[in-house]
C-alpha cells in the first residue's frame, strides 16, 4: 500500500457553557495566560531599563583650559605655583602667579571618516632651574556630540593630576576618552546640552567659584563626566642645567574610541522586549498543556460531544 | 478505560516527585529562614522560624503520604478526574517547591504551597476515603 495523500483532521469537542469541560478548558487557558506572566515577570528584566548602543563621539577642542603646576623652589626651599587659564577671570585673581604657556593642539583623523580620533595637545611652561615642579592638575575642555540614537552636545572636560615623586620636565598623559554615566541618558527630540557651564561666558563667577576644587567639584558632581580612562603616563625628570631656556611640557593624547552609550529605552523598544518574553513563556506552557487538554478531552475523562468530521465514513 | 494507562503511573510519578522535592527542604531549610530575617536577627526569631518551617513540611508529607495511601489501597485509584487533579496539583506543586530551593525564596511560600497545591487534594482524598466506607466504592470499574 502507498500512502497517497495526507491531511490532518479537525476534531470538535463540545459541551455546554456551564460544564466541566468549558470549565476546565477556560481554566487551562486562563492559567497559562496568568502563569506565563507571572513567570516572565519574577524572573526579572520585563521591562527593560537601561540599554546600551555604540557610537563614535564627534568631539572638538575648544581652546579652554585650566593649568597649575605645584613644586618647590630648591634656592629658598619654599612651594610655589603657577597657574594659567584661558578664562580671564581666573587669571585676574591669580595675578602674581600667572606664568603664560605655549599651547599646541593637533587633530588627527586615522581612518578618514571625517570623525577625530584623537587629539595631541602639548602646553610647554617657560619655567627657571630652580623652579622644581612635582605635581600637575589641570582641566582642558572637549565639545562632546552623540547624534544617533542620543542626542547629546554637551562640554567634556578632561581632568588631569599627575604628582612626581621628583622634580620633572615633562608629564605625558595618553588616554582613551570615555564617557561615564551615573544615570542612562533619556532619548529625547531636544539636544541634551550643559545646562550650567564650567566656564560661563554670560555671568561673573566668585573668587571661591575659580579654585580647582570648586571646579574639580562642580566637574564630578555631574551625571555626564569624561574620564581618561584607560590611561597611561610618563614622567620624565628634570635635567640638570639647562638655564636660561628651562621648560616644564604637558603632553596630552585624547584618543576618541567608539563608546558604549547607555540610554533609557523608548516605550516601544520597552514593549517589545516583554511582549516576547512573555510569549515565549507562553509557547513554553502550551508545549505541556495542549497535550494535557488533549488527553483528558481524546480520553473522555471530561466528558464531552465529540464531532468527528470523518464519522460517517468511518466503520468501528 | 485506556486512559488509566497514562494517568495512574504519572499520578504516581508526581505524588513521589513531589514528596522528595519536600524532603529536600529539610537539607536547604536553613537558607529558606536566613533569608527571610533580616541581617541581623536573634537565635529566638531564627528557631520560631524554623519550627514553623518544619510543621509546615510535615504538613506537607502528611498530606502526600495520606494520598499516596488512598491511591496505593485503591481507594482513588480508579477515579479519573480526582487523579488528574492530584496530577496537576503535585506537579505544580513539586515544580514550586524545587525552584522554592533553587532561589531560595521566603520560608511562608511553603505554606502558600502547602494551602494551595497540597492540603486541598489531600482534602479531596479524605471525602473519598470516607465516602468509601460510608457509601461505597467510588471508583469506575
Amino acid at each position: 500500500m502507498f500512502c497517497v495523500h495526507t491531511h490532518p483532521v479537525k476534531i470538535r469537542f463540545v459541551a455546554p457553557f456551564f460544564s466541566s469541560a468549558t470549565l476546565f478548558v477556560f481554566l487551562a487557558h486562563v492559567s497559562v495566560i496568568i502563569f506565563g506572566f507571572l513567570i516572565a515577570y519574577f524572573s526579572h528584566g520585563l521591562w527593560l531599563k537601561e540599554s546600551f548602543y555604540r557610537e563614535q563621539p564627534i568631539v572638538s577642542y575648544r581652546d579652554q583650559y585650566f593649568l597649575k603646576l605645584m613644586g618647590t623652589n630648591s634656592t629658598s626651599g619654599k612651594p610655589f605655583e603657577l597657574k594659567y587659564s584661558s578664562f580671564e577671570q581666573i587669571n585676574l585673581i591669580n595675578n602674581d602667579v600667572l606664568r603664560y604657556p605655549d599651547i599646541r593642539v593637533r587633530h588627527e583623523d586615522i581612518n578618514g571618516d571625517g570623525i577625530t580620533d584623537q587629539f595631541l595637545l602639548s602646553a610647554t611652561f617657560p619655567v627657571v632651574e630652580e623652579e622644581q615642579v612635582q605635581r600637575v592638575e589641570g582641566i582642558f575642555m572637549f565639545s562632546y556630540m552623540l547624534r544617533n540614537r542620543v542626542r547629546l552636545n554637551v562640554e567634556a572636560p578632561v581632568l588631569l593630576s599627575h604628582t612626581g615623586g621628583v622634580a620633572g620636565r615633562e608629564l605625558f598623559v595618553s588616554g582613551s576618552l570615555s564617557l561615564s554615566l551615573a544615570n542612562a541618558l533619556p532619548v529625547l527630540p531636544s539636544v541634551r546640552t550643559t545646562r550650567d557651564p564650567l566656564f560661563p561666558t554670560n555671568r561673573t563667577l566668585s573668587s571661591s567659584e575659580v579654585t580647582m576644587t570648586s571646579l574639580v567639584d562642580k566637574v564630578a558632581a555631574r551625571n555626564d563626566t569624561f574620564l581618561l580612562e584607560p590611561a597611561v603616563s610618563t614622567w620624565n625628570v628634570a635635567m640638570v642645567g639647562c638655564n636660561p631656556k628651562c621648560n616644564f611640557v604637558i603632553r596630552l593624547k585624547v584618543k576618541i574610541p567608539n563608546q558604549k552609550v547607555w540610554y533609557v529605552p523608548t516605550f516601544i523598544e520597552v514593549a517589545k522586549f516583554s511582549w516576547i518574553q512573555i510569549l515565549a513563556t507562553w509557547v513554553f506552557l502550551y508545549f505541556f498543556v495542549l497535550p494535557f487538554i488533549h488527553f483528558i478531552l481524546d480520553h473522555q475523562i471530561i466528558q464531552s460531544v465529540v464531532k468527528h468530521p470523518l464519522k460517517k465514513f468511518h466503520r468501528d | 478505560m485506556k486512559a488509566f494507562d497514562a494517568l495512574i503511573p504519572t499520578r504516581f510519578m508526581a505524588s513521589i516527585c513531589f514528596l522528595i522535592s519536600v524532603m529536600m527542604v529539610f537539607s536547604t531549610m536553613a537558607d529558606n529562614i536566613i533569608v527571610s530575617l533580616p541581617s541581623t536577627y536573634s537565635q529566638t526569631s531564627y528557631d520560631s522560624y524554623k519550627s514553623s518551617l518544619n510543621l509546615v513540611l510535615s504538613l506537607h508529607i502528611i498530606c502526600i503520604c495520606f494520598n499516596l495511601a488512598g491511591f496505593l489501597f485503591g481507594f482513588s485509584m480508579f477515579i479519573p478526574s480526582h487523579t488528574i487533579l492530584v496530577i496537576i496539583s503535585h506537579t505544580i506543586g513539586c515544580i514550586y517547591s524545587c525552584v522554592a530551593i533553587m532561589e531560595t525564596w521566603h520560608y511562608l511560600n511553603f505554606w502558600y504551597i502547602w494551602a494551595f497545591f497540597s492540603a486541598p487534594v489531600a482534602f479531596i482524598e479524605a471525602c473519598i476515603v470516607i465516602g468509601t466506607f460510608s457509601l461505597g466504592s467510588l471508583n469506575i470499574t
